[in-house]
């Protein structure tokens, strides 16, 4: 008998990949939390998320398409546990680009990489930009297109730790448990899409830094940049044979190496530069 | 036995008759010993499963395992049934794949690093072979040469998966009837998916947890051996493994996982010998896939190298007098030759300078342009000295050599005596 689709929610998160759970799951809020930029209609291909109780600790089985893959001790677990495993899943199925950890915005009609490693700052800022205006194109993975190296938009919600929670105290976001990072919220800025976005005009290596004065703003050489896209290549240069050609691709692109307190001197020095 | 590894053991062999509840982190150990005992043998993952009583720093680093893993092992779960659906390619999962979804409670529990692929024959195995090429898989390493019962792996790099197709279960072969056997006996797990049935996975498993140890998460496969053992009739583990041709090394397996564990055993077990005991020994070790190995420990990998996998009929003593030898050898004929460390390198021009990419290690390098030249000479095994006179009139001198292979792209190689 075939599944009343109104009961199923569904989220498109790669050309050749779509997910989909029941909306009665405790899974689907967490899904939608984390990746409700991708929401599309029922697709009968999608790959079933779904939870079941494990056993007498209320431990929460998530399984794919009926196979168990891991598993939740609270429901408040549920999110963060999706997050990771959603995005391996929508990077895999990319052959069309190069995945960067970095995040992506669209300002002033160019677009912004801001590459980085964990606790660079790159998701705060581009939650910042994004929030004062700028489209929102992803704060973890920039995937950019082979052979153009146009930006693919991949906009799942910011992850924001516990330790910035006060920059969005005026949200009213849900809090989850990461059980690697602690206590997580996750906002989807308002200026979020998906799709194809143009190739950088400007990549940034942000540094948040406390103690730092203004913004120090110090332009990288063509090496250094290469050599800082290469470190953050997701699945490193072997995933494809035409990965070192789309590095090289943005080796021309001006690129800053960036140190600030406060991210309002970023957005006003990215206004001014990029206009 | 070091108390770490004894704590571990006990753990398992809990898990094993009674569930996890009742263990409990014993007092004195050394908990970084016992954490690297359970890297070693992949078993982080599925003990940050269990939600241990342990110190703060290993509950971090098992839960952070089990995270990860199921962070990546979800795409090869959707992908492996998709994928061989639209190829066509029926085989029975093998090894790790299948105990990850009939034995242990989630997948992410059981780390794999490539999926074992049983197909009827080899007119099959060549025909999936080739359309998991032009489905963008690339062979990895050189053709097998001689008669073997897998093909070489294919890996995909996008997807991150990693195949090997069987023909059979080992060498000597089984007789076709036994893989026969074990198609008709296979276990349907929907999704096209299939895995042997528990009897022929004890065996199978058994062969293999002995066969190459050296290499190997000897004690996770063991464990894996017990936990097969227990869920079978024992009676019936001697006529199907006689049918296999395999009596021998199926009850050594069997034999060393039941005694390691304890567990009761009616089976006539071979006695105990020099294997058993350098298997006990190699419990002991944490570093086994650290290239950067002591020379005793690499003597003691090499001498159990001859003796497992090379030479298991020469005692144990002639094949440590021969190490040696060979050791000492190596050490005053030296032959060094300068060579670059692999030839799967690329390079882009960049400015004045060169990108490396060095696919093997993943490694990338921003070259001076004379010193790129200096690698692309190097491509065959090159005297230091004959290389500096080719290097002359590019103008390179013996700084950026040295500096080469500071960067491990030039090094020293003896091919002949290599210990």
């Amino acid at each position: 008998m075939a599944e009343d689709t109104s009961a199923i929610r569904a989220w498109r998160v790669a050309p050749d990949m779509a997910l989909e759970a029941l909306r009665s799951d405790p899974l689907c809020e967490a899904i939608h939390t984390v990746y409700g930029a991708f929401e599309c209609s029922p697709d009968p291909g999608a790959v079933r998320l779904s939870s079941r109780l494990h056993d007498d600790h209320g431990h929460l089985d998530i399984l794919l398409n009926g196979a168990a893959i891991t598993h939740a001790t609270t429901e408040a677990e549920l999110a963060p546990l999706v997050e990771g495993m959603v995005l391996g899943l929508a990077v895999r199925s990319r052959p069309d680009c190069l995945p960067v950890h970095g995040a992506s915005v669209v300002l002033s009609e160019r677009t912004v990489l801001i590459v980085g490693d964990k606790g660079s700052g790159k998701s705060t800022l581009s939650m910042e930009l994004a929030l004062g205006g700028a489209r929102f194109l992803g704060d973890e993975i920039a995937l950019l297109r082979f052979g153009d190296q146009r930006v693919e938009a991949f906009p799942k919600a910011v992850t924001i730790k516990q330790g910035a929670f006060e920059l969005v105290k005026a949200h009213a976001l849900e809090t989850w448990t990461d059980r690697i990072r602690g206590p997580v919220k996750y906002l989807l800025p308002n200026t979020a899409f998906v799709g194809s976005a143009p190739k950088p005009s400007l990549i940034l290596f942000p540094e948040y830094d406390a103690k730092a004065e203004g913004l120090q703003a110090e332009p990288i050489s063509e090496p250094e940049l290469v050599m800082g896209l290469i470190r953050q290549c997701f699945g490193g240069l072997e995933r494809h044979p035409d990965s070192l050609s789309a590095i090289v691709g943005l080796s021309e692109v001006p690129g800053f190496a960036l140190r600030y307190a406060n991210t309002q001197v970023v957005e006003q020095w990215l206004q001014e530069r990029l206009t | 036995m070091s108390p770490e590894l004894k704590a571990l053991i006990g753990l398992l062999r809990e898990r094993l008759l009674q569930g996890e509840s009742a263990w409990s982190w014993p007092s004195g150990i050394d908990g970084r010993r016992w954490l690297a005992l359970v890297q070693e043998n992949a078993l982080d993952a599925d003990l940050g499963a269990l939600g241990l009583q342990v110190p703060q720093l290993v509950e971090r680093a098992l839960t952070g395992a089990y995270i990860r893993a199921g962070h990546d092992c979800a795409f090869s779960v959707v992908e492996l049934p998709r994928l061989l659906g639209q190829l066509d390619i029926d085989g029975i999962l093998l090894k790790g794949a299948a105990l990850a979804r009939v034995y242990y409670p989630r997948v992410a529990q059981r780390r794999m690093s490539d999926l074992d692929l049983l197909v009827r024959g080899k007119p099959q195995a060549n025909r999936a072979h080739e359309a998991l090429l032009s489905a963008g898989f690339r062979q990895e390493g050189p053709p097998l040469h001689g008669a073997h019962h897998h093909l070489p792996a294919l890996y995909d790099p996008l997807r991150e998966l990693r195949i090997e197709l069987h023909t059979n279960l080992s060498m000597p072969e089984l007789p076709a009837p036994e893989i026969e056997g074990l198609f008709e006996r296979r276990r349907d797990l929907g999704q096209g998916l299939s895995v042997l049935e528990p009897l022929d996975r004890l065996l199978h498993h058994a062969l293999h947890a002995v066969a190459s140890p050296l290499d190997s998460p000897l004690l996770r496969n063991l464990f894996e051996i017990a936990a097969l053992y227990l869920e079978v009739e024992e009676a019936s583990i001697v006529p199907r493994a006689r049918a296999w041709g395999k009596e021998e090394p199926i009850l050594q397996g069997i034999g060393l996982a039941t005694s390691i564990f304890e567990l009761p055993c009616q089976l006539k077990r071979p006695e105990e010998g020099e294997f058993e005991q350098w298997c006990r020994e190699r419990l002991e070790w944490t570093d086994a896939f650290d290239p950067e190995q002591s020379t005793a420990r690499r003597l003691h990998k090499r001498i159990a190298h001859r003796r497992v996998e090379e030479a298991p009929d020469i005692p144990l003593w002639a094949v440590r007098w021969n190490v040696y030898l060979e050791a000492f050898k190596s050490y005053f004929v030296r032959r060094p030759k300068l060579v670059r460390t692999n030839p799967e390198i690329s390079v882009r021009r960049l400015n004045e300078g060169a990108l490396i990419h060095d696919a093997v290690n993943g490694g990338v390098h921003y070259l001076a342009p004379s010193m790129a030249g200096a690698l692309q000479m190097a491509e065959q095994p090159i005297s230091l000295k004959a290389l500096r006179r080719a290097l002359r009139s590019e103008g390179v001198d013996a700084q950026q050599l040295k500096e080469l292979q500071r960067r491990g792209l030039l090094i020293w190689h003896r091919p002949e005596r290599e210990l």
